[in-house]
C-alpha cells in the first residue's frame, strides 16, 4: 500500500513538474497577475493530488487542466464582482486597482537574453493574451498543450463543437493580429 | 503562412517564454508542487468505509421495518372472562344498560 502511494507520488511529481510552467503561463495570460497565477496553479495542483491521485495517469492532463480552467474562471468572476463593488462604493476602478498588478510577468527579465526576434515574441504573447478567454483556452490547450479535441472539451467543460469553433476563431484572430504586427515593422 | 506554420511559430514563442521564466517563479512553482504533494489527501479506504456505514444503516432499517407487527388488541384481565364466556356480546351490553338504569333510579329516589 505504501509502495503504491510512493509510486503515485513520484508519478504525480513528474507529471506536475512537466506541466507547471505552461500552466502558470496559461493562468498568467488569463488573469494578468503573477501572484494570482501562482495561486491558481497551486490550487489546481492541490486539488488534483487530493481528489484524483489514484486515477490513471493518462487522465491527469485533462483533469488538471479542467481544474485549472475552472479556477481561472472563478478568479475572473470574483475580480469582476470586486471591481463592480469598488465602483459602486465611490472609488473609480482606476483608483482601486494597481495598474502594475495587471501587467504580465517580465518574461524578458534576464537582460542577457536578447533574441533577434524579440519583437515577434512579445507580439505573439500580447496577441495570445488579447484573445477572449475561451478562445485563449482552446488555442493553448489544443495547440500548445497538445490535448485532443475530446480532452480539450473535457478540460473546458464544453462540447467538442465549441472547442473547434473557439480554436478556429482564435487562430483567425492571431493571424490577423500577427500579420498586422508584421506589416507594422 | 499556413495554419500549421502559424501555430508552430506561436507555440515556439510560448515555449521560449516558458524556458525563460525567472528563477523566483520557477522556485515558487516547485514549492507549490511539493506542498500539494505533501498535503493530506482523501484515502481510498474512505469510500469503502463510507459505503459500509451506509450499507449497515440500510440493513438496520430493513430489519427494523420487517419486524412482524402485532395486530391483536391488548386485552384487560377483567374483560377476559367476558370474552371467553359463551354468552352473546349483546347480553353484556344489555346488562350494562340495566345497571345504568338502576343507578339512575337510585339517584332519583335518593
Amino acid at each position: 500500500m505504501r509502495a503504491e502511494g510512493n509510486r503515485d507520488t513520484a508519478a504525480l511529481d513528474s507529471f506536475l513538474a512537466g506541466v507547471e510552467r505552461r500552466a502558470f503561463r496559461m493562468a498568467l495570460f488569463a488573469v494578468g497577475n503573477r501572484d494570482d497565477a501562482l495561486d491558481i496553479v497551486q490550487e489546481a495542483m492541490l486539488k488534483l493530488v487530493q481528489r484524483y491521485r489514484h486515477r490513471p495517469a493518462a487522465e491527469w492532463p485533462p483533469l488538471f487542466y479542467r481544474i485549472l480552467q475552472s479556477r481561472m474562471r472563478d478568479h475572473l468572476r470574483r475580480e469582476r464582482i470586486r471591481r463592480r463593488w469598488r465602483i459602486w462604493f465611490g472609488g473609480s476602478d482606476e483608483q482601486a486597482a494597481d495598474p502594475l498588478e495587471s501587467l504580465p510577468a517580465p518574461v524578458d527579465a534576464d537582460p542577457a537574453i536578447q533574441a533577434q526576434d524579440e519583437g515577434i515574441l512579445r507580439a505573439i504573447e500580447a496577441a495570445v493574451q488579447a484573445l477572449p478567454l475561451r478562445q485563449q483556452q482552446a488555442f493553448l490547450l489544443r495547440a500548445w498543450e497538445g490535448l485532443d479535441v475530446a480532452d480539450t472539451a473535457r478540460a473546458m467543460d464544453c462540447s467538442e463543437g465549441s472547442v473547434k469553433t473557439h480554436y478556429a476563431r482564435a487562430l483567425q484572430s492571431l493571424r490577423r493580429q500577427l500579420e498586422g504586427h508584421h506589416h507594422d515593422r | 503562412m499556413t495554419d500549421d506554420e502559424l501555430t508552430r511559430r506561436i507555440t515556439g514563442a510560448l515555449d521560449e517564454g516558458t524556458v525563460r521564466l525567472d528563477g523566483s517563479t520557477r522556485s515558487r512553482l516547485a514549492q507549490a508542487r511539493q506542498r500539494a504533494l505533501a498535503a493530506p489527501h482523501a484515502r481510498r479506504w474512505v469510500l469503502p468505509a463510507t459505503g459500509g456505514a451506509v450499507l449497515a444503516s440500510v440493513v438496520a432499517a430493513a430489519l427494523w421495518l420487517s419486524q412482524p407487527v402485532s395486530t391483536s388488541l391488548p386485552v384487560e384481565p377483567q374483560d377476559l372472562e367476558m370474552l371467553t364466556a359463551g354468552d352473546r356480546l349483546e347480553l353484556y351490553q344489555e346488562l350494562d344498560f340495566l345497571r345504568w338504569l338502576e343507578e339512575m333510579e337510585a339517584d332519583r329516589v335518593g
